[in-house]
């Protein structure tokens, strides 16, 4: 009779647990996506810029009142003569967590006397977490956040759960500095002529941007030159089907070239086209200033009809659209399978040691020169500014404190510091101004890798910065040194086919009130199309007239209104 | 006993009530192990489902993070009426039933058929092997399977291709054709939850008295006439209150699976109400959105589980309620 009990009571406690767990499963769904444009873009925007933050821009803005502010912040010095602490909401490392005091943040508190409270969450959770917080209202706070993606500058403007920073900003030594360096923070002006955020800038996204990447040893194999226009590419790549280009005896198990599991990635060829669709999701000006919508253009027909014979020719993997992610890519490219992708070359070495050690000798990858397309050369660059930056909340008592906080971030120390780590630590300044780093980030005796040295001890993390170029130059030693080389090289030569993708300011809220759930169903449909279009379940010629039609269907000229008034909004500050 | 009631019923309004205070504490008091054992749950539901319920008003107002939910403007039926107005409603609700219909059409009826085969398992513990084995692809998470998925079924190097081309066939992209999208959706579900489904029916199963199997044989009735006449009759009951309720989720299809099976080529036959909502109401913070598609697929359910309790009710006397 007892143990007929006891065996209940477990039963019913495991019942309450199981479903305690089921529910506790239910909250936390991450965010896969794959879906739409614009998780595909700002996924890259991050990547290019790590998870950053951001840098707001003021130049010659009229300013609005709130002069007392702007005066304090003018006699701020470091180190505050009274300490003041500050609360920071910011996506955590992944190697070393904020919270644990990280030599560069003691640094800078120390040098600032500000202490700062972390209020940290992992960097994957951190958009739906803040957006619940917020969403949440009332309580409190933090007093400096990390803008999370979904939630609008001009809304929480307006609502005054932010403050604008234009006055603060204005007397901001160092980070109108970098104003004058980084004109795309123009767009950072909202239409009500506030400023709310501070983003991180980027120097080095335009040190080896995006670009196509080759098995420079199969070129070799085969006899063949590094491909400079799409004919070549279409050749070579046709070599790569063809031939037994890895050298393994089977002709056969080459993938001539491969993407990582969205439509998105294919559009990179677009470029030749003359075509925005990559970075800037196809809204782009025209000559005259129309933004135009280009996944509609002639142009698009064109490129489109080319991707289709792309595919249909096999020299397209046929799953590009299931691998999933870039890292199924790269455990593809690892395998010897692959003979040309897209990535960022500073992907290379990582892939070649995969090769080497997958006992493929001699594997080399090269970055190489965008192709001359029918009706192009170039290649979109973006990242110079992240997306979203820094805001400080009403709950903030300094709002002073917490900008000039950010102006010291932007400063020459403050760049030293989070690009570096610590003099003497881990780097050197060198007497022609660049920068070494020392052996325990070189020849890390734990082995971890130079970034994640860095990153243990605070670097690019927590607030932001300008993420220096020089940083990137002092990186190349990890690299084989024939790598740094290709590298440099071909930066040198990309540079002038560099055309900066469009970052527009951000919409009033009546502007996303007006559009607001059509960008999403156009999203699905035209990368919807764009596969269907690739793989050839729907005919160009037969079906791009209801293509275009059923777009403007969907109100792409609505959207596309407010994205010229963004755009007017832009040029007429220049 | 019934002197007492009466007795009881004479007592004036005051007493009444403090006999009963008297005898809820003496129960509490007798009962307090029993009470305790239900508190999480009841707690559960209070706080994760009733208290959530609130949420739902912000299907009718326009939800702003900073206004907060009772700050916010009231929008009547506006994101209901977006919903229905889709380019996109018909396709994702299409989908969304025939998925529904056809994993309860194919997938009902297997749990079942192997609870009733490992049942006549006699081998103790080679039953319990088998029943291990399978339910753990229940336990395995939805993102894995899916990169399994990818894996198996890849045209190059996936072990399913391989053994189509060993016969002689063509290699099949699985993934990029429309119509072996709900076969490939309902078949790994099958996979997955077919082993776990079946402890219901198996734990139905020992319930039956043995008495009713000898009395069978003795009447000479063979194998498979005691499955058709005892226990298919014993779980009978089971079957029907189970199949009633998967009748109230025939209008949630997970979007995590879809998701991560889906690309644009197939999207046709695979976007559901779910996933749609995940990109328009999620993705993009357009959270009254998707509350408001959410309440829209409770109602359904409700109405269909209710319909179903009928039916059952009329035809087998079976009933949830």
């Amino acid at each position: 009779m007892k143990n007929i009990r006891w065996w209940n009571r477990l039963l019913a406690l495991t019942g309450v647990v199981s479903l305690t767990v089921g529910s506790l499963a239910g909250c936390g769904n991450g965010e896969p996506d794959n879906g739409s444009s614009q998780s595909g873009s700002q996924a890259e925007s991050q990547e290019s810029s790590e998870s950053g933050t951001g840098e707001a821009a003021a130049d010659g803005v009229d300013v609005t009142d709130e002069p007392s502010g702007a005066e304090a912040d003018a006699g701020i010095t470091f180190p505050l003569a009274e300490q003041v602490e500050l609360t920071i909401a910011t996506p955590d490392g992944s190697v070393a967590s904020l919270a644990d005091n990280l030599p560069v943040w003691e640094e800078i508190q120390r040098r600032t006397n500000i202490k700062i409270n972390w209020d940290v969450t992992a960097s994957k959770q951190y958009v739906e977490v803040m957006k619940l917080r917020v969403g949440a209202g009332g309580g409190k706070l933090p007093d400096i956040m990390f803008l999370p993606n979904g939630l609008s500058l001009a809304e929480l403007g307006s609502e005054g759960t932010i403050l604008p920073l234009e006055d603060y900003i204005a007397d901001s030594e160092n980070i109108q500095k970098a104003y004058e360096q980084f004109p795309n923070v123009k767009a950072l002006t909202s239409a009500d002529g506030h400023i709310y955020s501070v983003n991180t800038l980027n120097e080095s996204a335009y040190f080896a941007p995006y670009s196509f990447i080759i098995r420079k040893d199969w070129l070799d194999r085969l006899n063949l030159e590094v491909p400079e226009t799409i004919d070549d590419w279409m050749t070579v790549l046709r070599a790569f089907r063809d031939e037994d280009a890895n050298g393994n005896g089977d002709s056969g198990d080459e993938v001539p070239f491969s993407a990582g599991g969205h439509a998105w990635y294919t559009t990179y060829w677009a470029n030749a086209w003359g075509l925005h669709l990559f970075q800037s999701d196809g809204w782009y000006p025209d000559e005259n200033g129309r933004m135009q919508y280009e996944f509609i253009s002639d142009k698009a027909k064109e490129f489109y009809t080319w991707l289709n014979a792309f595919y249909e020719e096999k020299l397209l993997d046929e799953e590009f659209l299931t691998l999933g992610d870039e890292n199924k890519l790269y455990e593809k490219v690892a395998r010897d399978e692959v003979g040309a992708f897209t990535a960022y070359p500073s992907r290379i070495a990582t892939l070649e040691a995969a090769l080497a050690s997958n006992g493929v000798e001699n594997a080399e990858l090269i970055p190489v020169v965008p192709p001359q397309g029918p009706y192009a050369r170039m290649t979109e660059v973006v990242g110079d500014m992240t997306v979203n930056g820094y805001v400080v909340t009403s709950s903030c008592e300094h709002p002073e404190v917490a900008v000039a906080l950010m102006d010291y971030m932007m400063s020459d120390e403050g760049k030293e510091l989070m690009n570096f780590g610590i003099e003497g630590d881990t780097y050197v300044k060198e007497n022609d101004g660049t920068y070494s780093f020392t052996e325990k980030v070189t020849a890390n005796p734990d082995g971890l890798s130079a970034s994640e040295v860095l990153s243990s001890y605070g670097c690019q993390l927590g607030l932001c910065y300008i993420k220096s170029d020089k940083r990137e130059q002092a990186m190349l030693f990890s690299y084989p040194e024939a790598l740094q080389q290709k590298i440099l090289d071909v930066t040198d030569a990309t540079r002038p086919y560099m055309v900066a993708g469009m970052t527009l300011p951000p919409a009033t809220e009546e502007e996303s009130e007006s559009i607001s759930g059509l960008s999403g169903d156009l999203a699905t449909y035209i990368w919807e199309m764009t596969g269907k279009f690739t793989v050839g379940t729907a005919d160009i010629e037969a079906e791009w007239d209801n293509y275009v039609s059923y777009v403007k269907q969907l109100e792409v000229d609505k959207i596309l209104e407010v994205k010229q008034a963004q755009y007017d909004r832009l040029t007429s500050q220049q | 006993m019934k002197e007492i009631v009466r007795k009881k019923e004479k007592q004036p309004f005051g007493k009444r009530i403090r006999l009963w205070g008297k005898r809820l504490l003496k129960n509490i008091k007798r009962d307090k192990a029993l009470l305790l054992i239900i508190l999480p749950v009841v707690l559960h539901y209070l706080v994760f489902v009733y208290y959530p319920m609130y949420g739902n008003i912000i299907a009718f107002k326009k939800y702003s993070a900073v206004k907060g939910i009772m700050g916010s403007e009231w929008m009547g039926l506006r994101y209901f009426k977006q919903f229905f107005n889709s380019p996109y409603f018909t396709r994702v609700l299409r989908n969304t039933l025939l998925i529904s219909v056809y994993s309860i059409l194919w997938g009902f009826p297997i749990p079942i058929l192997f609870a009733l085969m490992t049942n006549d398992l006699k081998h103790g513990v080679y039953k319990r092997v088998v029943q291990a084995v399978s339910y753990i692809p229940y336990f395995i998470s939805t993102v894995i399977i899916c990169g399994m998925l990818v894996n198996f079924l890849s045209p190059s190097s996936g072990i399913v291709n391989s053994v189509i081309q060993a016969l002689g066939g063509e290699p099949i992209n699985f993934l990029m054709e429309p119509k072996w999208f709900r076969t490939v959706f309902i078949a790994s579900g099958i996979w997955q939850g077919f082993g776990w489904s079946a402890i219901v029916y198996l734990a139905a199963l020992t319930g039956v008295s043995q008495e009713l199997y000898e009395a069978a044989r003795v009447d000479g009735a063979s194998k498979l006439q005691q499955v058709i006449h005892v226990s298919i009759p014993c779980i009978l009951p089971t079957v029907i209150v189970t199949f009633i309720m998967q009748i109230g989720t025939l209008m949630s299809v997970g979007y995590e699976k879809i998701i991560l099976l889906y690309n644009p080529v197939t999207l046709d036959v695979a976007d559901v109400i779910s996933s749609y909502t995940y990109r328009t109401g999620l993705v993009e913070g357009n959270y009254s959105f998707g509350s408001a598609v959410g309440l829209f697929n409770s109602a359904i359910n409700l109405i269909l589980v209710i319909f179903a309790n009928r039916l059952s009710r009329k035809i087998s006397e079976v009933s949830l309620w």
